[in-house]
């Protein structure tokens, strides 16, 4: 009796104490922002975010939901991340919240000033999805913001997954979140990448990569550098290249690519300069070419491999020399790679990578294999 | 009020030991790990992993001599009270430092991810209402909860190990010796302390219902949480950098934010927490207990349970003690450390092997 009166006495108590959990703020208290936008300003930063509308009912009577179409977009200036939101807390009277935010947009200028303290600012919320993704906007990321919000999408937080997610069947960007950029900033085998958004008048383009050393963006790469480098990191999904057509002057061959292979590279220090070696092995299926073919003939099908080769191989050594000469970036992770062929940090330390990454020299290799030419071999 | 005369089974025991290594796993010990040896974290825990193996067995080959006893009979055996006192004494401390330590470090998780807006003494007092009503419902309450927690735990290990299994970058684990020979080997040869289960080792042969199946228990206990270290350590590695100064509050937390299953479901790590939480009262209630139950053979009192006020009142007051993220650091990765390596392979160790040299002249 003694036992059951202790413990329901403790039970008591613990619920008083869970009672003090009942003054925790409800939905009402939160704006939950489904994007942030970073620029430069005299201050320090320029915050914006953009806000779905409270409205439960739209104009026609219809109840809607919290991401209807009707978007609020909010500027701040301030010194730090933390600063702009309590200010902005302060003006909205609500907290502003980030579990539901789908984009992180930042200006190139703020990118190619570097951008460590706003990701490591970042990181420390527990709200924000590490999926969240991160553009980098050619002009100001707040344009990007109202461009989105000007769309008329019914669903604007998604455009921003539509416009990041296209790299799965185009090979024109990348994935981008805010984890990877996250690991990749902390990483000392690779450096940051980022999806880039071209921004002009009312329409948004991701092309390309947006290419970072250290924590600043040093440049961009295009869309077709683009496909080498998914190819280059195994992240190819598929993505159409436009060959010349072998077989007819003036006439293109259009494949569709993925990897049949993982790319193999391999890093050797000859003469105290990097040898990378890269294998590549895209699969393709004709999906054009013109009008007329006969792919039944397996002379034909090894002179488009052999066309194929040649054009990712001029891609890819445009890519590779780009990132090397021009950025002296490694965003493949050859530094990784190289390390593994050592047993110590130790070791690998006395070959000075940083100060010879630059002076790689490249051995590239592409085996193509065109399995299919789509529903016709022959017209 | 009945005694607390409950006998685990060989699977209870299993469990128990287990619950334990998962709750250094989840308060960071992988991070300190592959914070000393960086890369060459693999190769360093399987190093460690065989060293503090040959330890189990000797421990299980030194106690065989003694049925049904714990390190405190061993002592009184050896040294008599004095002895025995001692060794009391310093056990007592040591596993209230660990209480303290889980309940503060994982207070401060719970307080910073979720309950941010709220005193953290609310949280520390649910985990320690918590205790005391489960150590006066009794040991037998505290061991069937572990059996259900155990296994949800390996689960949630193993779930984060091969979510992460498509991002695994063998580049990441390189160069497989971490920063030099002489760091990987000898520095961190101090990580021997993640197998802290081994402490344990010394004190639950008088709980068992069999003593004769000690051996399987201790080998089988330690090859299960070894390769939980292990698949938490690769997960880690893969994840965070070596080469980064960031520390994080929680590792195992921040790798279960990482984890997707699909684009569908996401922040599991919600899921994680509440199976943690049940895992952190499991633990500090077991400790609890096994604190009492050494007070009660050093002091001869009938009942322990009454203890488990003054013990939690102790931990109480140590939780309040006002102390910055600078210390709760020093803490963890210092004096818990060496604590807990002078207790496994220092004194302890010493003991059993001077107790088995006057059993065998006996």
């Amino acid at each position: 009796m003694k036992k059951h009166l202790l413990i329901t006495s403790l039970f008591l108590i613990i619920l008083f104490i869970l009672t003090r959990f009942s003054s925790s703020s409800g939905l009402d208290n939160f704006y939950f922002i489904i994007a942030i936008a970073l620029d430069t300003s005299d201050s320090g930063i320029k915050l914006s975010v953009q806000i779905p509308s409270n409205s439960t009912q739209d104009s026609s009577g219809n109840s809607g939901s919290s991401q209807s179409s009707e978007y609020q977009l909010y500027s701040v200036e301030g010194q730090t991340i933390d600063e702009c939101i309590s200010i902005l807390d302060n003006y909205l009277n609500k907290e502003i919240n980030l579990s539901h935010c789908s984009a992180i947009v930042i200006s190139e200028d703020l990118a190619k000033q570097g951008i460590q303290t706003y990701i490591n600012t970042l990181s420390n919320n527990t709200e924000l999805r590490h999926s969240c993704n991160i553009i980098i906007s050619s002009s100001t990321a707040y344009n990007i913001l109202e461009n989105i919000s000007n769309s008329g999408a019914i669903f604007s937080a998604r455009l921003y997954d539509y416009l990041t997610s296209s790299y799965e069947y185009t090979g024109y960007t990348i994935k981008s979140t805010f984890g990877e950029f996250y690991q990749a900033l902390k990483n000392d085998y690779y450096e940051p990448t980022a999806i880039y958004a071209m921004n002009s008048d009312d329409t948004i383009q991701t092309t390309g990569i947006a290419v970072f050393k250290a924590d600043a963006m040093i440049g961009t790469l295009d869309v077709s550098s683009n496909i080498a480098h998914l190819i280059a990191v195994n992240k190819l999904n598929s993505a159409t290249i436009t060959l010349n057509n072998p077989f007819s002057d003036g006439e293109k061959i259009d494949l569709d690519i993925n990897l049949y292979k993982k790319t193999d590279i391999s890093v050797d220090i000859i003469n105290g300069s990097p040898l990378i070696t890269i294998n590549v092995y895209p699969e393709g299926s004709i999906s054009s070419s013109g009008t007329v073919f006969n792919y039944i003939d397996e002379e034909k099908i090894k002179e488009v491999e052999n066309t194929s080769n040649k054009y990712l191989e001029k891609i890819f050594k445009k890519y590779v020399y780009t990132i090397t000469k021009e950025y002296n970036s490694d965003i493949v992770g050859f530094k990784g790679i190289c390390q593994s062929n050592y047993l110590t940090k130790e070791e690998f330390e006395k070959i000075h990578w940083d100060e010879i990454f630059k002076d790689s020299y490249y051995d590239i290799n592409i085996n193509t294999r065109v399995n299919s030419s789509n529903l016709f071999n022959k017209q | 009020m009945e005694n607390n005369f409950y006998q685990i089974s060989k699977y209870e025991a299993i469990a128990l030991i287990i619950i334990i290594m998962i709750n250094k796993l989840i308060l960071n010990i992988p991070y300190y790990i592959i914070d000393l040896v960086g890369s060459g974290a693999i190769v360093n825990i399987i190093y460690i992993g065989i060293i503090d193996f040959i330890v189990t067995l000797i421990i299980v080959k030194l106690l065989k001599r003694f049925e049904n006893s714990d390190i405190l009979d061993i002592s009184e055996f050896l040294g008599g009270k004095i002895l025995k006192t001692l060794i009391g004494i310093i056990s007592i401390a040591l596993f209230l430092i660990v209480s303290f330590i889980t309940i503060v470090d994982f207070s401060n998780v719970l307080h910073i991810i979720y309950f941010s807006d709220f005193p953290i003494i609310y949280i520390l007092f649910f985990f320690i209402i918590g205790i005391l009503i489960v150590n006066f419902v009794g040991f037998k309450s505290i061991i069937r909860t572990i059996c259900f927690v155990t296994p949800f735990a390996i689960i949630s290990v193993i779930v984060a190990f091969f979510t992460i299994w498509s991002d695994l970058d063998i580049n990441n684990l390189t160069p497989i010796l971490g920063q030099s020979y002489h760091q990987n080997f000898i520095v961190g040869l101090s990580n021997t302390f993640s197998m802290y289960i081994i402490v344990y080792f010394y004190f639950i042969k008088p709980l068992l219902k069999d003593s004769t199946g000690y051996k399987k228990i201790a080998i089988i206990s330690y090859i299960i949480s070894f390769i939980l270290l292990l698949l938490t350590v690769i997960s880690m590695l893969t994840l965070f950098n070596t080469t980064s100064n960031s520390e994080p509050i929680n590792s195992l937390f921040l790798l279960s934010r990482q984890l997707e299953l699909g684009t569908f479901i996401q922040r599991i790590d919600a899921l994680f927490i509440l199976l943690w939480i049940f895992s952190i009262f499991s633990y500090l209630s077991f400790v609890v207990f096994l604190i009492n139950r050494i007070i009660k053979k050093l002091t001869n009192i009938s009942n322990e349970k009454m203890l488990t006020f003054p013990i939690c009142s102790i931990l109480i007051g140590l939780t309040l003690i006002p102390i910055n993220v600078s210390q709760i650091h020093f803490i963890e990765s210092t004096l818990y450390k060496y604590l807990v390596l002078g207790f496994m392979f220092g004194i302890s160790l010493v003991i059993l092997i001077l107790a088995n040299f006057k059993k065998a002249k006996q």
